[in-house]
Order: structure tokens, then C-alpha cells, then sequence
């Protein structure tokens, strides 16, 4: 989940329709993320394509789309190496890539129309994976979100600061939210992070405690107020909260918890998996506005 | 500086719906989807705070389950340094300024309490029966003042205060406007008028404060009035609020209602109403005769009160008059006959001879503006932003560079002179002799870079230049400008050019509400928005930041309503919030056969 691959620009001087095959494995929905490498690398694509033609507005309509597939290398790319060189380079310092492809067939460097002909099966399936049960590492899952996002929901019925027993502050929650918000503010783009309650459940028992406790943890967490931590509470409804994902999201992507937002007993691991565009769209329509409602 | 429209009730939107207007807001959305009842709304808002009853158009009361239901649309704005009171009208500004009192309870503080406070003023109105049509503003979302159609008001033979729907209204109400359709004028009076508290003496709480010499409070309705000792104009003492009433009453509100009356009330009169308000004095001096002294101050108080309620009022339509100086350009257009002279006459009015007066109104008044400067005369209301001479000359390359050249020809005969301000000028007919109205004429010319010594027909050029000038020339003159569908006749290039138009007038100090369908607008938007935030943008005048600008996309549900969502920019120029299908989208269906 989460794999970053390397892929040489200049060897997507294929069609558009190609391209658009290769590139619909990659993005938030998949799990599968390309290396901005070197930066402006949808620009490097574009070059393969003259001005003025057909086939380069094509591929201006399919990049767009890829955008948010893309992740900044913080590494420096040395243009008088090829490609490769660099690509190579940067794998044997860090292993960052799951896989390198290029126009080439070597044991380190994968042939594009590999994918052309097989797509999924060549890759690893980035969708779903079970994660320690720890904040940090569900902070790392959330980043590729987090670097496109700059409004995030987060949405669990069963969400709690405070244990329902005892009435004290839930550490296994409240640390996932510190991680968060630090992930959120490493990532430069968050501005805005809103935690929606349940009502029905929580609403009595929580009221009181809820604005000073996401206050406290705010300081704690982004002592310059760099993120506006905002909350509200959401009805169930007929529903009865028995079907609902435990997710956090944005306009971009989207991420369930399988276990919730806590961490666990006994090493258990979260089973985490981005969205699918159908299963995120209705909570987006419902739940995005809160924001703009919340501002106003 | 206006923020934001509430629909409740009107045409196909299904409220409560809160739009809220930002530097530049887009409309977006299918056909026949409601796009145009933003325009309407602040049509009727405009209609009705600058007392053009005979624009008033309740033609939005929405048909419900077949029956016409009033129309309810709030108008939210916020107070701040900026405000000021619209001044156009003259004669109606003078009037609210001689009302004025000087000192601490003057206007200003009252309207400087409400600074940073946010404002909404509401209109219901249109239904049958026609009984629940009133005003109604509301400070921070507490009901601050309500008037109400009340035809009966004023008639000392008729009950009032006391039982009927009088005494419905909650907590804190005022007084009443009363929107007569059939005379098309508005008609103010105060709630607490005196002959109404004497006449009534059923009513117990204002009774018994009557009778009760001993006291100096009353409850009315639930709050505390107290008779001040310390405020006392033209003899009379003031029945004030009492401070401790909680929110709605506080210490500015008590102020502010401390002066005199009648101002307000005068500048509606009409002769009916004069003629009753004369009745109305004779009858309050005929019963003042055997009234108490304790009940003739309160009655002067009361009476004092509520028409500083109305002067109150008053400052409150000619400050939002100010913010709601529309200029609706729409996209049927003409294009412009150079040769045909703009008209004036000796008054400076302007004179419809050649059709461009059907194009905008902002057309002629921006050429005002050019014959004062060709005749040597600063033009007294110029607050030109330069947006035509920006987009012609600079931002739309693509149509060409030109600029605007007025010129008074010599082809048309002289007919005699004219003085204007101590000098001599021509007066001019057209080459036919007709008279263009007695003073001067105009002739719309263009100059091309290109051509700097020929004198261009607007026919002459591509349309693209004739179609867009109404749009320039209205923004150019107007703080707040609809545009609807600006994008028409324009290359996709020239349609992002256009964006960059609307940016240079938003950082010129305008408003745009732009009505469009095109996606190479947003798209320069959001791309100015993205080199704002990285700071890589190279002309200043086009910066523009995220929450700036807003689109609201409207939504057909199926059932002839519609839903209004926001779709809001990130500091990245992207959506914030889901486009809905159909759009950003079509490229990519028509591509790959989605």
C-alpha cells in the first residue's frame, strides 16, 4: 500500500489511449503513487508531445487527472545522468521505489508496455494493507492524503476522546489525533482538519469535554495553530451506524479504518484501505460542506 | 460589504439555502437551473432599499403545491470602515442627514456599534393573501427590527396595539412598514405611536403604566422600559430600554433610539399620508388637552422614539443602497455603431438616440465620463477602476490592442453653442440636421496600436471587442457587476483572458457576480489562485486569494426546485469541495468515450 514507482517521462511517447491505461493504476483510489522525478514530470511527459497537436491536449486532459498520483522526491536530480542513472541511484541509497520502469528490460528496470499488456497483475495491489496498530504508522498511510488535501474529515461513529467507562481522556485516541495533526502540518498543504461525533451516542457525554479536550491537544500538538481543528456531531440516522466505515478523507481520496481511529490491544493490526470512488462520493456530498457551513 | 444571500422562499430555489458572495462569485450550473435568481434577488433588494417601488418585482414568490407562497430572501452584509451612505440620491440624503442628531447619540455611533456585526435584511412578500409580506433585519441573527404590512396603522379608529395580529410579534419589534403595491410606495410608522397607547387603554401593560404615577417602569412585551431622567430633548423626557433587557437591548441600541422624528416619515409622504399625519396631530393635540404631563412625556418619548426608529432604518437602506449599486450586463448584446453619436443634453443627461442605452446603462455613463475629461472637466464621480483600458489594452492580447477614442466629429454641422460651467462649447446635430437633443454629442471611436491615427468603427473589428465592451464598461463604473454568460462569442483563449479581467477589477476594489458555463474562466482562476500561493505570479494586479472567490453550482433536483451547493478553491487553484458530474468532465468523456 502506498508503493512509490519510478517512471521515466520519456518513455511515455505512446498514445494517449496508452498512457491513460498505464496511468489508471496509479492515484488515491489505488493506492499507487509516481515519483514527481524529475520534478515537473508531468511537463517532462508533454514535452514528448509537439504543440498545437491533438494528442498533446489529449494528454493534458489525462495528466490532470494524474496530478495527485505524483509525490515530490526530496532528492536532487542530476540532469547530466540519464534517467535511469538516477532512478538506479536513488534506489540503491534508499529503496524507495517498488519498482523503476523505463523503456529498457533489465534485472533493475522494467519495461512501460509490460503494463500495457497486463496493468494490475504486474503490481503490487496498493489498496488495502494491515498496518501496526500505532499512530505513527496510521500517520504514514494518511501522508499521500494529507500532501493533496487541504481540507480532511475525519468520520467515525464510535469516536471518542474520553473512555465511556471511565470518563478520562482516551489515550488510544487522542494519540492517533496528535499524529495526525503533526503528519497534517508536515505536510504543508492541511489547513483544515474537521472531526465529526456521533450524536446520538456521544453528544451528552461528551459535550462538555469535547472543545477543551480538542483544545488541549491542539496546543499540544500544533502550538502555532497552523491547523484549524474543527468538530461537529453527525446523526447516525435509520442506519444505525452499523455500516459505517470509520474513514477520513477529503475532496481527493479517502481512507477506512477498518478497527477505527484507536490503537490496539496485543500487537493487533488496522486493516486500512483507500476508498473507492463510489464508496467515498456520498460521504463527500454530505460531510464536505460541513466546512464551508462551519466558516460561514 | 455585502456577503451573502438567504433564500428561503423564491423561484425554483428550495431553501434555506445561504449563498455567500465573495470578491468574485460564479454561477454555475445546467440551463433553466435558477442560475438567474441570484440577479433577481438583488434586483428586488435594489428596488427596495432605493425606494424604486415601480421596479419591484414579486414575480419570485415560488408556486408551491398550486398555491403562491410569499418570497423570503435575506441580503447579509457586514458593516465596515467602507460603508457609507449612498449618496446618489441626493434629496433622500439630506433628509436622512438633517435627521441626524449631533453628540453621543448621533448616527454614526449607532452605525459604528455595528461595525464587524453581520447583517441581514429580509424581505417576505408576494403571497395571497398578502398577509405575512414585512422587512425584517436581523444583528448576528437576533431580530433587531421588524416591520410589517399593516394597512390599518395611523387610523385612530382602528385598533392597533391592543389583540389582533398586533400583538403577535415576538420580542424585540418596532414598527411597521407597510408595502403598498397599489400606490408603489413604501409608508413607515412607529408601533408605540401616542395616539395609539391613549386610545387604547385596553391595552394593560401601557395602561397601568399610565395610572401608576408612582412608577417609572413598564414591561412591554416583555422587556423593561424605563423613563430616563438624564435624556431630555425638546422638553420631553425618553422611555428608553431598559440596558439589562439581555441581548437585543443593549447600551447601543438604547442610544440610538434617543432622538427625534419625523424626517424618515416625511421623505414617504404622499398626500394621503401627509393628510393623515395631519389628522393624526390634530387628534393627539385634542387629546393631549386632558393627558396627564406624565403621559404627554411618554407620549413624546414614544413618539420620538420610533421615528428615530425609522431615520434608523432609513440609514440602513441608504448604506446597503450604497453596496447594491448593480450593474447587470447580459449576454444578448449588440454591437456598436461608431458612427452614430452619443447624445447629451444640456444637463449632462444623456440622450437615446443611438441605441446604446438599450446595450447598458454603464455605456453612456462611462462616456460621460470621457467628454468631461475631453472637455477639461474632472469627472465628479470618477471611480474608474481602468478595467477597459486594462483589458483592451493588455489582458485580452488576443482580441487585439486598442483604446478607447471619443471623439466629437467634425462631419456634424453646428447648431449652436453651448456653455458649459463658463466655457463655450459646440452643440451638434448629425449630418441629416435631426436634432440630437439640445448639447453635445459623442462619438464612440477606437484607436489600434497598431493604427494610433485612424479612428476605428467598432463595426469594423471583430465582434469579439463590441461584445465585451458593455461588460467592461459596467464593471469599470460599478462596485458590484452581475455578468451573466461573459464568455459568449469569445475563443476559449480570450475567454481566460476574460478571467484575468475579473481579476484586475477585484483588485480594483470590484465585486463580480459572474453568471457563465465556461470552464476556461475557472480555469484562469484557479491558476492565478495557485501562482498567488507560490508567489511566482507576474502581474500584481491579477493576484487572487483562495477565499476570495467562491462557486456556487446549481443543481435541478427533477421536481422544478433546485439545490445551491459551494464549491470552494484551495491555495493550489483546486476544488475544495465535488464538482458535479457533467463538468470538468466532458473532455474526458468526449476523448475516450466514457
Amino acid at each position: 500500500m502506498n508503493e512509490l514507482y519510478a517512471i521515466n517521462p520519456r518513455c511515455l511517447n505512446i498514445s494517449a489511449h496508452e498512457v491513460r491505461l498505464i496511468l489508471r493504476s496509479f492515484g488515491l483510489q489505488e493506492g499507487r503513487f509516481i515519483a514527481d522525478f524529475p520534478d515537473r514530470w508531468i511537463d517532462e511527459v508533454l514535452s514528448n508531445y509537439p504543440h498545437g497537436t491533438k494528442q498533446r491536449s489529449d494528454m493534458v486532459c489525462i495528466l490532470q487527472k494524474i496530478r495527485d498520483a505524483l509525490q515530490l522526491l526530496d532528492s536532487p536530480y542530476r540532469y547530466h545522468k540519464k534517467w535511469e542513472e538516477n532512478a538506479l541511484g536513488l534506489q540503491d541509497q534508499h529503496r524507495r521505489f517498488e519498482e523503476i520502469f523505463s523503456d529498457l528490460d533489465t534485472d533493475s528496470i522494467r519495461d512501460i508496455r509490460i503494463l500495457l499488456n497486463s496493468l494490475d497483475f504486474e503490481l503490487k495491489d496498493g489498496r488495502e494493507e494491515f498496518v501496526a496498530a500505532d499512530p505513527n504508522a496510521y500517520a504514514r498511510m494518511c501522508m499521500p492524503l494529507f500532501l493533496c488535501s487541504e481540507e480532511i474529515v475525519l468520520h467515525d461513529y464510535f469516536f471518542s476522546l474520553r473512555r465511556a467507562d471511565t470518563g478520562v481522556i482516551d489515550s488510544n485516541r487522542s494519540s492517533v489525533l496528535i499524529s495526525f495533526l503533526k503528519a497534517m502540518i508536515d505536510s504543508r498543504r492541511v489547513r483544515r482538519f474537521l472531526i465529526l461525533f456521533n450524536e446520538d451516542r456521544f453528544r451528552s457525554a461528551m459535550v462538555e469535554h469535547v472543545e477543551s479536550d480538542l483544545t488541549a491537544i491542539s496546543a499540544y500538538a500544533d502550538p502555532d495553530g497552523r491547523i484549524e481543528l474543527l468538530y461537529d456531531f453527525d446523526s447516525m440516522g435509520a442506519e444505525g451506524g452499523s455500516r459505517h466505515p470509520r474513514c477520513i478523507f477529503s475532496v481527493k481520496g479517502g481512507l477506512q479504518f477498518d478497527q477505527g481511529f484507536q490503537v490496539l490491544k496485543n500487537y493487533e493490526k488496522n486493516l486500512i484501505r483507500w476508498m473507492s470512488a463510489q464508496t467515498l462520493r456520498p460521504f463527500q456530498e454530505k460531510y464536505l460542506k460541513r466546512f464551508h457551513e462551519q466558516l460561514r | 460589504m455585502i456577503t451573502g444571500l438567504i433564500f428561503e422562499r423564491f423561484q425554483s430555489i428550495s431553501g434555506p439555502c445561504s449563498l455567500s458572495l465573495r470578491d468574485l462569485t460564479f454561477l454555475y450550473g445546467p440551463n433553466s437551473a435558477g442560475k438567474s435568481s441570484v440577479v433577481d434577488a438583488l434586483r428586488l433588494f435594489k428596488s427596495v432599499v432605493t425606494l424604486k417601488m415601480k421596479d419591484l418585482d414579486l414575480s419570485g414568490a415560488p408556486i408551491r403545491n398550486g398555491k403562491r407562497e410569499s418570497l423570503s430572501v435575506g441580503l447579509e452584509f457586514v458593516l465596515d470602515d467602507a460603508s457609507r451612505v449612498d449618496d446618489s440620491d441626493s434629496r433622500r440624503k439630506e433628509r436622512y442627514d438633517d435627521g441626524i442628531f449631533d453628540g453621543d447619540f448621533d448616527d454614526q455611533k449607532f452605525f459604528k456599534s455595528l461595525r464587524n456585526k453581520v447583517i441581514c435584511i429580509k424581505i417576505t412578500a408576494g403571497g395571497s393573501p398578502a398577509d405575512d409580506d414585512c422587512l425584517e433585519i436581523y444583528i448576528d441573527g437576533d431580530l433587531f427590527l421588524k416591520v410589517s404590512q399593516e394597512p390599518t396603522w395611523f387610523d385612530p379608529e382602528l385598533n392597533i396595539i391592543s389583540g389582533g395580529e398586533a400583538t403577535d410579534f415576538q420580542d424585540p419589534v418596532w414598527g411597521y412598514v407597510y408595502i403598498n403595491k397599489k400606490i408603489d410606495g413604501f409608508k413607515w410608522l412607529s408601533l408605540w405611536s401616542s395616539m395609539n397607547i391613549r386610545k387604547h387603554e385596553s391595552d394593560a401593560a401601557i395602561y397601568k403604566f399610565f395610572e401608576s404615577e408612582d412608577k417609572e417602569k413598564i414591561e412591554i412585551r416583555g422587556l423593561d422600559f424605563q423613563l430616563l431622567s438624564d435624556y431630555n430633548f425638546w422638553g420631553t423626557r425618553l422611555l428608553a430600554p431598559n440596558s439589562s433587557n439581555g441581548d437585543h437591548l443593549s447600551d447601543w441600541n438604547r442610544e440610538a433610539f434617543s432622538s427625534f422624528f419625523y424626517k424618515f416619515y416625511e421623505s414617504f409622504s404622499e398626500p394621503e399620508v401627509t393628510a393623515r399625519k395631519k389628522q393624526n396631530e390634530e387628534w393627539l393635540d385634542r387629546i393631549s388637552e386632558d393627558a396627564t404631563q406624565r403621559s404627554a412625556d411618554i407620549n413624546s418619548a414614544l413618539w420620538s422614539w420610533s421615528d428615530r426608529l425609522s431615520l434608523l432604518l432609513e440609514g440602513f437602506l441608504l448604506r446597503i443602497s450604497t453596496e447594491l449599486s448593480i450593474t447587470t450586463v447580459q449576454g444578448v448584446r449588440n454591437i456598436i455603431d461608431s458612427s452614430i453619436p452619443l447624445s447629451y443634453d444640456n444637463d449632462g443627461r444623456y440622450l437615446s438616440k443611438n441605441g446604446l442605452a438599450e446595450l447598458h446603462e454603464s455605456i453612456p455613463r462611462y462616456f460621460d465620463r470621457s467628454i468631461y475629461s475631453l472637455l477639461g472637466y474632472n469627472w465628479k464621480h470618477d471611480n474608474s477602476s481602468g478595467v477597459v483600458d486594462a483589458a483592451l489594452g493588455r489582458l485580452m492580447p488576443s482580441l487585439g490592442k486598442y483604446s478607447l477614442s471619443p471623439l466629437i466629429s467634425q462631419t456634424v454641422r453646428v447648431q449652436s453653442t453651448w456653455t458649459f460651467e463658463g466655457k463655450e462649447h459646440q452643440v451638434f446635430t448629425d449630418e441629416s440636421g435631426s436634432t440630437l437633443g439640445e448639447g453635445y454629442a459623442l462619438f464612440p471611436y477606437l484607436t489600434a496600436e497598431s493604427m494610433p491615427n485612424t479612428a476605428i468603427n467598432f463595426k469594423d473589428i471583430g465582434s469579439g471587442v463590441s461584445f465585451l465592451f458593455p461588460i467592461l464598461t459596467a464593471i469599470d463604473m460599478t462596485s458590484l457587476t452581475i455578468v451573466e454568460q461573459p464568455e459568449l462569442h469569445l475563443h476559449p483563449r480570450a475567454q481566460c483572458e476574460l478571467g484575468d479581467v475579473f481579476l484586475y477589477a477585484v483588485n480594483h476594489e470590484r465585486k463580480l457576480i459572474v453568471e457563465s458555463h465556461s470552464e476556461h474562466i475557472l480555469l484562469r482562476v484557479s491558476r492565478r489562485i495557485r501562482e498567488t500561493s507560490r508567489g511566482t505570479l507576474v502581474a500584481p494586479d491579477l493576484k487572487l486569494n483562495a477565499d476570495q472567490v467562491i462557486v456556487h453550482y446549481f443543481r435541478p433536483n427533477g421536481d422544478g426546485t433546485t439545490t445551491v451547493f459551494p464549491i470552494r478553491f484551495d491555495r493550489q487553484g483546486d476544488f475544495l469541495d465535488l464538482w458535479p458530474d457533467g463538468f470538468f468532465a466532458e473532455r474526458g468523456s468526449e476523448i475516450f468515450d466514457e
